[in-house]
């Protein structure tokens, strides 16, 4: 009975339990006494008193409760701190990727988009000489750099009564290489920064004049080193000269661009801007308005099977080219227009 | 009270005093039932208090701050009686009851119902106190209480029940010997 009354305390007793209970505390005195006792010691229990309590534990502590309070308090401001330093680090490196992205990225896309829709057809420039063919120019660069500077002077070198500049490839297809071959334009500018200081694989020769050689593995190419804005630079709008000549420059962005960044190429019939009877040809290009900066003027390459390939200034507008080919040396001297800055062909004879 | 949580969150020294304050009294009273003495209750109450301090940035104001404290002071009551390992026979407790009633002053101290209560209370070993006190103080519902205590509902009922028993049991006695008329 006991546990009955029990569970009529907690109220889990249920309706037949309660009944027998009742029933029972009707004929049985001690169990209606324990029931009345378990009421009253029920109701006391939910009411207990509180102790007397002499001194607080809360003042006896306060101080060290203080200490630690402090310390936290210092902690979380400092992790916060921390964390506000943290997001505006993760700012900053995304703000500077997203620089970097367009500089270099922003550069690609310009060149992609503003490359020439239409490209000449295979310009030639016929050697009188019978051994010309060991002077021919071939589309394929050994760098970014020459690669480039090979296209734009395929597209634009000026016409020779002696060379002759042949291209082994279309240009149209040299240009979609361009265009898809992004880690080589972007090697431009890297190659083109230590142009003409110092390049691997690259002996550079230079005279008291305005000119250095560059002697590549497999070509020979010829730099006037502009350094200040001149009207060879200035393409703004395309220069022409009496001979058809015009002048332009590549900058794949002029806002970012810096002189090590940029070359010139002369360009070859380029139509004129002020005429309007020709349409314009690839000035979809970003142009630098001024330019400063080496500029590629003329490049030959030695044969395939050529060796011993050496270079030599006789004066400072006039330089040798000799290389060995088929048990043979080859001399070549090439006199340099220091007006025009056109290159030609003087001598070529075999030993 | 939630504003002065907020505040004391924030760093307010003056907001945190106010609110230990207020809790204070209460976790001293649970924790005096719980342990059965005045001594290890202040400890335990302090304990308490520094673990509310410590923990306060963990409080979510998912239930209210006081039942926060209270389930950090129990936890507490808790750890320290199983650190003690203080289970006492029901014959000792009896003995220790009976023992009280010897002195003249022990039988005037124990002339009033409630104070004979807390002293049987207090007498009653962990076991039993333990899910009797969490049962009446916090309401906790036999579920929460073998939760709390990590025990089968079935023996945290058998314990609350023995409790009662055993208070009715040691009141009954003393009232025996007092003036021989019907508990309470």
């Amino acid at each position: 009975m006991q546990l009955l009354i029990q569970k009529k305390l907690d109220g889990t007793i249920d309706a037949l339990e309660q009944t027998i209970l009742e029933a029972h505390l009707l004929t049985c005195e001690q169990c209606r006494l324990d029931d009345r006792e378990y009421e009253k010691l029920h109701s006391m229990l939910k009411n207990l008193p509180e102790p007397q309590l002499d001194k607080t534990p809360l003042d006896a502590l306060w101080p060290e409760i203080q200490i630690i309070y402090r310390k936290q308090m210092n902690r979380a401001r400092k992790v916060a701190k921390r964390r506000m330093w943290l997001r505006r680090g993760v700012l900053a490196a995304l703000s500077a990727v997203a620089i970097v992205s367009l500089v270099f990225g922003g550069e690609r896309w310009l060149a992609f988009f503003h490359a020439p829709p239409s490209v000449p057809p295979e310009v030639s420039l016929q050697d009188t000489d019978e051994n010309a063919s060991h002077s021919k120019v071939t589309a394929s660069g050994e760098t970014a750099y020459s690669t480039f500077a090979q296209e734009d002077l395929r597209q634009h070198s000026p016409t020779s009564d002696s060379d002759t500049l042949k291209h082994s490839a279309p240009l149209d297809s040299v240009e979609n290489k361009r265009a898809s071959d992004l880690s080589a334009s972007v090697s431009i500018h890297s190659d083109a920064s230590t142009v003409p200081s110092n390049t691997k694989g690259t002996s550079l020769f230079q005279t008291d004049g305005p000119y250095t050689l560059a002697l590549n593995k497999d070509s020979v190419q010829l730099f006037l080193m502009t350094d200040e804005p001149s009207s060879v630079a200035d393409t703004s709008t395309p220069a022409k000269d009496d001979r058809g000549f015009s002048i332009t420059s590549h900058d794949a962005d002029p806002a970012t661009s810096t002189s090590m960044s940029s070359f010139n190429v002369l360009s070859v019939n380029e139509p004129s801007a002020n005429d309007p009877s020709i349409p314009p040809q690839q000035d979809t290009a970003p142009r630098s308005p001024a330019y400063v900066g080496p500029t590629l003027l003329w490049e030959e390459r030695f044969p395939e099977t050529s060796t011993d390939h050496q270079l030599t200034w006789l004066d400072d507008q006039t330089f040798q080219v000799s290389y060995r080919l088929d048990g043979s040396t080859w001399i070549q001297i090439f006199t340099i227009d220091p007006v025009q800055h056109k290159v030609q062909k003087k001598v070529e004879k075999r030993q | 009270m939630e504003s002065l949580v907020r505040s004391a969150q924030d760093g307010d020294e003056a907001a945190l005093y106010t609110l230990l304050k207020r809790i204070e009294k209460k976790l001293y009273t649970k924790a005096f039932y719980m342990l059965g003495n005045a001594e290890d209750a202040f400890d335990i109450t302090q304990e308490a208090l520094l673990k509310i301090v410590r923990h306060l940035s963990l409080y979510r104001h998912e239930s209210s701050f006081e039942h926060w404290a209270y389930r950090i002071l129990i936890n507490t009551a808790i750890d320290h009686l199983r650190q003690k390992r203080t289970d006492v026979e029901l014959s000792t407790v009896e003995h220790r009851l009976t023992s009280a009633h010897d002195s003249v002053e022990s039988q005037v101290l124990f002339r009033e119902t409630v104070q004979e209560l807390v002293e049987a209370i207090s007498a009653l070993p962990d076991l039993y106190r333990i899910p009797l006190l969490l049962r009446y103080q916090e309401a906790l519902s036999y579920e929460e209480i073998a939760a709390t205590l990590d025990l089968p509902m079935n023996t945290v009922k058998s314990h609350v029940f023995r409790a009662r028993t055993m208070l009715k049991k040691m009141l009954g006695r003393q009232d025996e010997r007092g003036d021989g008329g019907e508990m309470f």
